[in-house]
C-alpha cells in the first residue's frame, strides 16, 4: 500500500457516507483539512498520522457497514459479530465522538503535529492485554479513546459489560489533577462508568494486579461510579 | 442460501466481517509492534507523503489563502481579528476549518457565529461568561460575509 491510497480512500469514504452518515463526513472533512495543514518542516510522527489515518479508515467502514442497514434485526446479527469492547465502540462511543464537537481535537492534533505524542504505556498496556486475553477479558484500544476520552483500554470479564480504563503511574504528578480531568471527561462523553488506576511500576506483580483489577471491576463497577484506585 | 450464490444478507455480513477483521488485525499489530506497525502497511511512511498530501488536488495552498485573507485590509478580515483579537491566526483557522466542514450552508453559518462569539473554544461550556452584550444579528451578518469571501477565496 502506499500513503497515497490513505487520501483515496479518505476522499472515497466522504463520497459514500454524505448521504448515510453526515456525522463521519464532517469528521473526515476535518482529518483531511487537518492533514492538509500540514507544511514541510514541520515536526510530525509520521507513524502515528499513520496508524490513527489507518485506524479511522477501518472503523469508517465499520460504521458505514452497519449504517447500511435497513433493519434492526440485521444490525444484531452484525453487532453479534463482535465482542463487547467491539460493541460498546462502534455502537456507542465511536458514533458519540463522530456526532460531537470534540474539545480535545485541536489540543491532541496540535500535539501530534508538534511531535509531542508519546506512548510510555505502550509496553505496560502490551502485557496487561496479554494478561487479560489469557484470563479470557475481551479488550479494545483506539487512538481516540485514548486521546479524547481518557480510556487507554475498554475491558470486558465474564459479565460481557464494557468498562473504560485509565491508567497512571503513581510517580507522575499531579495525579489528583488527573483523575479529576479523567472523570470530567468520561461524563462529557457520556460514559456512564469508568476506573482509574493509579499503580506502582516499583511493585514486581503490578501488570497482574493490574489485570485483575480490570477484570473484576468490569463485572462488579454500578453504573455512575467513576472508581479511582491506588494499586 | 440457493444455488451457491450468497443473498443480499450474507454478502452485506461478509464485507462486515471482513471489516472487523482488518480492524481488529490493525490494532493487534498497534498492540504487538508499536509505531512500527506503520511500517507493515505502508511502504513509504517516512516519505513526504504528508508534506505533498495536497500536490494533486485542485485547492494548493489551502492554508495559506486562508492566511493571507485573514491578514489582509479586506474589511471582513479586520472585523474578524476585531471579534478574534485574543486569538493567534491559526487558532481563527484551526476554528474556521470546522465551520467550512459543516454539511449545509446554514449549520456553516451558525458554527461561523458561533466561533465569532465565543472564540475558538466555541463548543465549550463557557457561553455565560461574556461581560458584554453582543448584537448577535451583527455577528450572523459577518459569519455570512466571512463564508462568502472564504468561499471566494478557496473556490
Amino acid at each position: 500500500m502506499q500513503p497515497t491510497d490513505i487520501k483515496k480512500n479518505i476522499n472515497s469514504l466522504i463520497e459514500e457516507s454524505v448521504i448515510i452518515y453526515p456525522n463521519l463526513t464532517i469528521k473526515l472533512k476535518q482529518i483531511r483539512l487537518w492533514i492538509k495543514s500540514v507544511k514541510d518542516g514541520t515536526l510530525v510522527s509520521k507513524p502515528f498520522v499513520m496508524l490513527f489515518l489507518l485506524q479511522f479508515i477501518r472503523d469508517a467502514k465499520v460504521m458505514l457497514d452497519i449504517k447500511r442497514l435497513a433493519s434492526e434485526e440485521e444490525q444484531q446479527t452484525f453487532y453479534q459479530e463482535m465482542i463487547p469492547p467491539e460493541k460498546y465502540w462502534y455502537g456507542e462511543l465511536f458514533p458519540q465522538w463522530l456526532s460531537n464537537h470534540d474539545p480535545k481535537f485541536y489540543l491532541w492534533r496540535t500535539k501530534l503535529m508538534a511531535g509531542e505524542f508519546s506512548q510510555e504505556d505502550e509496553q505496560l498496556i502490551k502485557s496487561i492485554t496479554h494478561f487479560i486475553k489469557q484470563c479470557g477479558g475481551k479488550t479494545l484500544q483506539r487512538y481516540i479513546l485514548d486521546l479524547s476520552m481518557a480510556t487507554d483500554i475498554i475491558v470486558s470479564s465474564s459479565q460481557e459489560n464494557p468498562l473504560c480504563i485509565q491508567l497512571t503511574s503513581q510517580s507522575q504528578e499531579f495525579s489528583q489533577v488527573k483523575s479529576n480531568d479523567w472523570e470530567n471527561t468520561l461524563i462529557f462523553w457520556g460514559i456512564e462508568r469508568g476506573l482509574f488506576l493509579s499503580y506502582n511500576p516499583g511493585r514486581p506483580d503490578f501488570i497482574d494486579r493490574i489485570a485483575n483489577v480490570a477484570l473484576d471491576n468490569s463485572d462488579r463497577l454500578d453504573t455512575g461510579i467513576y472508581e479511582k484506585l491506588n494499586l | 442460501m440457493n444455488d451457491g450464490k450468497l443473498t443480499e444478507h450474507e454478502q452485506r455480513l461478509e464485507k462486515f466481517s471482513q471489516h472487523l477483521k482488518a480492524a481488529r488485525q490493525l490494532e493487534d499489530d498497534i498492540i504487538k509492534y508499536g509505531l512500527g506497525a506503520a511500517y507493515l502497511y505502508c511502504d513509504d511512511v517516512d516519505s513526504d507523503w504528508l508534506e505533498t498530501w495536497e500536490d494533486d488536488n485542485d485547492e494548493p495552498s489551502y492554508i495559506e489563502k486562508m492566511i493571507t485573507f485573514l491578514e489582509s485590509d479586506d474589511s471582513v478580515a479586520v472585523k474578524v481579528r476585531e471579534k478574534l483579537q485574543n486569538k493567534s491566526i491559526s487558532e481563527i483557522i484551526q476554528g474556521l476549518e470546522y465551520c467550512l466542514s459543516q454539511l449545509t450552508e446554514n449549520e456553516r453559518i451558525f458554527v461561523t457565529k458561533d466561533l465569532l462569539l465565543n472564540g475558538v473554544q466555541f463548543a465549550g461550556n463557557n457561553r455565560g461568561s461574556r461581560d458584554r452584550v453582543i448584537d448577535e444579528v451583527e455577528l450572523l451578518d459577518l459569519a455570512e460575509d466571512l463564508l462568502e469571501r472564504l468561499t471566494e477565496i478557496l473556490g
